[in-house]
């Protein structure tokens, strides 16, 4: 292949000859505002940035987001969520951390295969929240900070809320009666 | 048409707006939890608070005019959650903060630490022109006493009702 690649394609193109399924980050890639050359005076064209067009937090979990295998939708629901800029809330609030947004693939990647994909939302500490809804009664969410992972479960009418390792809470979760990783709104 | 009032009363059964960022905004017009997430802590931490207007001071409108200047550049549809006193008052309880009634000084009241009661609800009005100020902006001032997951607990009872979608025909 002659033409030059930026890093995050090349990034999609070794997960790809690795043998793991790319998901449709690929077909996203392309959606997105690809980087300008721009010429000023008496300056030289500078060469397209390869990251310009993706928020850092979004570029430092490339691959993961590679493999993590997202519709369009919840993408394009990341990006939105990673463009908020810091006091996108008032001037105390973060921006979307990176490790928060690694945090959650890293969940992701654990149980996607008995899940809907979850609705995400931003906290003003920056960290990514993801959430289940079946109805008012029947509604999981979990924060996506440190080691540890919030969560709150309402299942029918019992409420488990609390932290937990993100291992732990996955294997809880997947194997709760009322499976709510399967809950979505729509 | 905004009712004349110089300070709410935050009587229980007022009505407090809490603005939904973009990215707050799930689908069917729910807010998310994280809508009601106090920020983290300031350089003044003992001033922290919930920013919330009060229906006392503005109507909903107005409220919105005000969000959709300072975070929408005057631009697409708003979105404001309505709660009563009441019902923040019960979220607090459920995440273990106490917000009692004090009848000698007519206001809500929550422990901040063990030696000290502070206003579980202030009037915190933005008085300027450029960008457009609000009379209506009071804190919620308990936000301050929730730690680690209380925060959660909290947010958790104030995503049950829709949020408003205002400005929809503009």
């Amino acid at each position: 292949m002659s033409r030059s690649t930026s890093a995050a394609e090349q990034t999609i193109l070794d997960v790809s000859d690795s043998g793991r399924v790319p998901g449709r980050v690929p077909d996203l890639l392309r959606d997105q505002p690809q980087p300008t050359t721009t010429v000023s005076e008496g300056r030289q064209a500078e060469p397209p940035s390869t990251t310009s067009s993706v928020p850092t937090s979004i570029a430092s979990s490339w691959s993961e987001i590679a493999q993590a295998d997202l519709t369009v939708q919840l993408y394009d629901r990341l990006l939105q969520i990673a463009a908020a800029p810091a006091g996108w809330r008032g001037p105390g609030s973060k921006p979307l951390k990176a490790e928060s947004l690694q945090s959650f693939l890293t969940f992701w990647l654990e149980v996607r295969s008995d899940a809907a994909e979850p609705e995400l939302a931003l906290a003003p500490d920056g960290t990514l929240h993801a959430e289940w809804y079946h109805s008012h009664r029947k509604r999981l969410d979990i924060r996506f900070g440190g080691s540890q992972l919030v969560f709150g479960l309402f299942a029918n009418n019992l409420i488990h809320e609390g932290t937990e390792r993100a291992n732990t809470l996955a294997s809880l979760l997947k194997s709760h009666p009322s499976k709510p990783l399967r809950w979505h709104a729509n | 048409m905004a009712r004349k009032l110089k300070s709410p009363t935050f009587a229980g059964k007022e009505r407090l707006a809490r603005y939904v960022s973009y990215v707050n905004r799930q689908a069917g017009n729910r807010p998310a939890v994280a809508t009601f997430l106090p920020d983290p802590p300031s350089e003044t931490p003992d001033k922290d608070h919930l920013s919330v207007n009060s229906l006392e001071i503005e109507t909903l409108r107005d409220v919105g005019n005000f969000h959709r200047a300072i975070w929408q550049d005057n631009r697409g549809e708003v979105a404001i959650c309505e709660h009563q006193v009441l019902e923040y008052n019960d979220a607090a309880k459920k995440a273990g903060i106490a917000v009692n009634y004090d009848r000698e000084s007519s206001k809500w009241k929550f422990a901040s630490s063990l030696t000290s009661v502070e206003d579980a609800y202030r009037h915190r009005p933005v008085h300027r022109d450029e960008p457009p100020g609000s009379p209506s902006h009071c804190g919620v001032e308990f936000v301050r006493a929730l730690k680690e997951h209380k925060a959660a607990q909290f947010a958790r009872r104030l995503t049950g009702q829709r949020f408003h979608l205002l400005f929809r025909d503009r």
